[in-house]
């Protein structure tokens, strides 16, 4: 280690580390932004493919519309025909109180508002618990439901949801997002009529 | 061979997470599968051996009083490198790593080493040191991620042990199996370090 | 009001920051052999958690957002929490030397405590607003010391106990800690 420290020199050494640090990481986050926004955007596309998977043709914009339900941001994409008639949603919405806090869930859902599947975007749920809401078997009984054929909570609080085994709350938090989902559509389509 | 002797330390007898229980925070939160362990393992070991080298290099400039602020300046630079290198490149595994790719800057080993051994010693040898402690490190997340996982979800690295439906000891993905599992590991290790050095 | 009483019972049983988030281990590991240290540390953490809590807030909000720089964020908040630590070590050497003298090396090495780290970058995650920043930051800190305490009142008695040589040390340490994971794991009934 040096023998002399005056303070000028603690100062100017600091000064330089810290200069050199912030340049070098400009330079790198520069390099990777792009790459990262292209990531997240395939993400989302690769998501909206799975969640509209039973429409055929169909178009989505890249950036959302935003809107908001219960006081919870959503950002949804509107998929349109070649016509350029909406033939379905792609809706990402808040799951409320998780398990591990709120996650960010897409539901797909025809013009009608009939669910076409889920996918869920981002979560800290348990593993081999909580992240079963990612799973086929729990997925499936979501397809083909609306607004208004199904009471919309789990079995345990009066509704026709099956929770997952040992992940109640993570369950919930899901069925409340899909209700959500399906709340944003109706608000939707009462805009559009309007 | 000086290189093998170094290795055989910090795999075994001074492991960074089994011998000195440093890092333990990322090593129990990521290991519930091996491939998490071992990403995380080889980030880790990328900003341990640069932050080493650079620290070696500048070990002459840096004035004592400031060591520890600048020691951190430099990690935490290469963490966000790899940090954003990683959302870049692997996506996926950066998701799953998630809160723990910034906390790598205040895992104890790198700031450990950094002190121990690299303001002290020349570049090439806290390079070793680097890639040496880097690389035992990710092999004890290896092996504890991979317990973990077989116990767990049946499976390891993709390689099925057996059917998904079949009833799996779950506890050991969750925290507490991370623990008492890490308990295990100890003793074990403990004993093989006991044997290597006694069979010298 | 509730959802800050929620926050608090989350923060310090069901998503306990030792047990569940894995934050603040090593220091646990280390100050954990005796009660009084431990209790110590518990203080000395939940002081310097909540202050970082509130300045790494300001700092994030105020200058990193709006000058873009938030890839630095890291690099940030680790020498803010750096310096705190620094000044809680030249308080504490003049208010209570005793206890500067029993924490030792452990005190410097809260900057290395993940567990604030951790906390901070999880508030803004969260998308947290001031006032729950700060009560998310003491009830993780108030969680850690309650599971500090709980650990070295345990230690402590195993002392005068026979364990198996073999598991003596940090093998048992784990061991218990899992056990203890397991306990805390029952709470996740408590919030709804």
């Amino acid at each position: 280690m040096a023998k002399e420290e005056s303070a000028l020199k603690v100062i100017i050494v600091l000064v330089v580390i810290s200069f050199a640090s912030a340049f070098l990481l400009a330079y790198v986050n520069q390099v990777t932004s792009g790459p990262i926004e292209e990531n997240k955007k395939a993400e989302t596309k690769k998501a909206i493919g799975i969640v509209l998977n039973t429409i055929s043709d169909y178009k989505c914009q890249e950036i959302p519309e935003e809107t908001e339900i219960d006081d919870s941001p959503v950002r949804y994409f509107p998929a349109k025909s070649t016509d350029g008639k909406i033939v379905g949603y792609a809706i990402i919405v808040k799951g409320p109180n998780g398990f591990s806090n709120d996650f960010d869930m897409m539901v797909g859902m025809d013009s009608s508002g009939t669910i076409i599947d889920t996918y869920v975007l981002d979560h800290k749920e348990t593993p081999g618990l909580g992240d079963g809401m990612t799973k086929e078997k729990f997925k499936k009984q979501f397809r083909g439901k609306n607004l208004e054929n199904t009471k919309w909570s789990v079995k345990k609080d009066g509704g026709d949801i099956d929770a997952l085994t040992a992940a109640t709350i993570t369950s919930r938090a899901f069925t409340a997002g899909v209700k959500r989902a399906l709340l944003v559509f109706k608000k939707l389509k009462e805009g559009i009529n309007a | 061979m000086k290189i093998i002797e170094k290795f055989k330390k910090t795999f075994f007898t001074e492991n960074p997470v089994t011998g000195l229980l440093l890092g333990l925070c990322p090593t129990l939160a990521v290991t519930s599968s091996a491939k998490n362990g071992i990403g995380m393992g080889l980030a880790t070991a990328f900003v341990l051996t640069g932050s080493n080298l650079v620290i070696s290099m500048l070990k002459n400039i840096i004035p004592n009083k400031v060591r520890i602020p600048a020691f951190i300046v430099v990690i935490a630079t290469f963490v966000t490198i790899v940090d954003m290198s990683l959302q870049a490149t692997m996506f996926e595994l950066h998701k799953t790593l998630g809160l723990f790719i910034p906390l790598i800057v205040v895992n104890c080993i790198i700031l450990g080493r950094a002190e121990a051994f690299a303001s002290k010693n020349n570049v090439w040898d806290s390079f070793i040191d680097g890639i040496a402690n880097g690389l035992g490190f990710t092999f004890a997340l290896f092996i504890l991620g991979s317990i973990r996982e077989i116990l767990g979800s049946g499976s390891v690295l993709g390689f099925r042990f057996w059917p998904e439906e079949y009833r799996t000891i779950l506890v050991f993905v969750l925290a507490p199996g991370a623990f008492l599992t890490l308990g295990f590991m100890l003793v074990g290790m403990n004993k093989i370090s006991k044997l290597l050095q006694g069979g010298k | 009001m509730a959802q800050y009483a929620l926050l608090i019972i989350g923060a310090i049983f069901v998503n306990n920051v030792v047990f569940t988030k894995f934050l603040g281990i090593c220091p646990y590991m280390g100050v954990s052999k005796k009660l009084d240290t431990a209790i110590g540390m518990g203080m000395a953490v939940t002081f310097v958690l909540t202050m970082a809590g509130a300045i790494t807030y300001i700092i994030q909000y105020y200058i990193l957002v709006p000058i873009k720089i938030e890839y630095l964020q890291t690099i940030v908040f680790i020498l803010v929490i750096a310096s705190l630590v620094q000044f809680v070590e030249i308080v504490m050497k003049k208010v209570a030397p005793a206890l500067y003298k029993a924490l030792g090396i452990f005190l410097p090495l809260i900057t290395t405590n993940c567990a604030i780290l951790g906390i901070a970058i999880l508030s803004v995650q969260s998308k947290f607003d001031f006032i729950m920043t700060v009560v998310f930051s003491f009830a993780s800190a108030v969680g850690f010391g309650v599971a500090l305490i709980l650990f070295a009142g345990i230690r402590e008695a195993l002392e005068t106990r026979d364990v198996p040589k073999v598991f003596v040390g940090s093998p048992i340490a784990m061991i218990i800690a899992g056990i203890l994971a397991m306990a805390f794991m029952g709470f996740s009934g408590m919030v709804k």
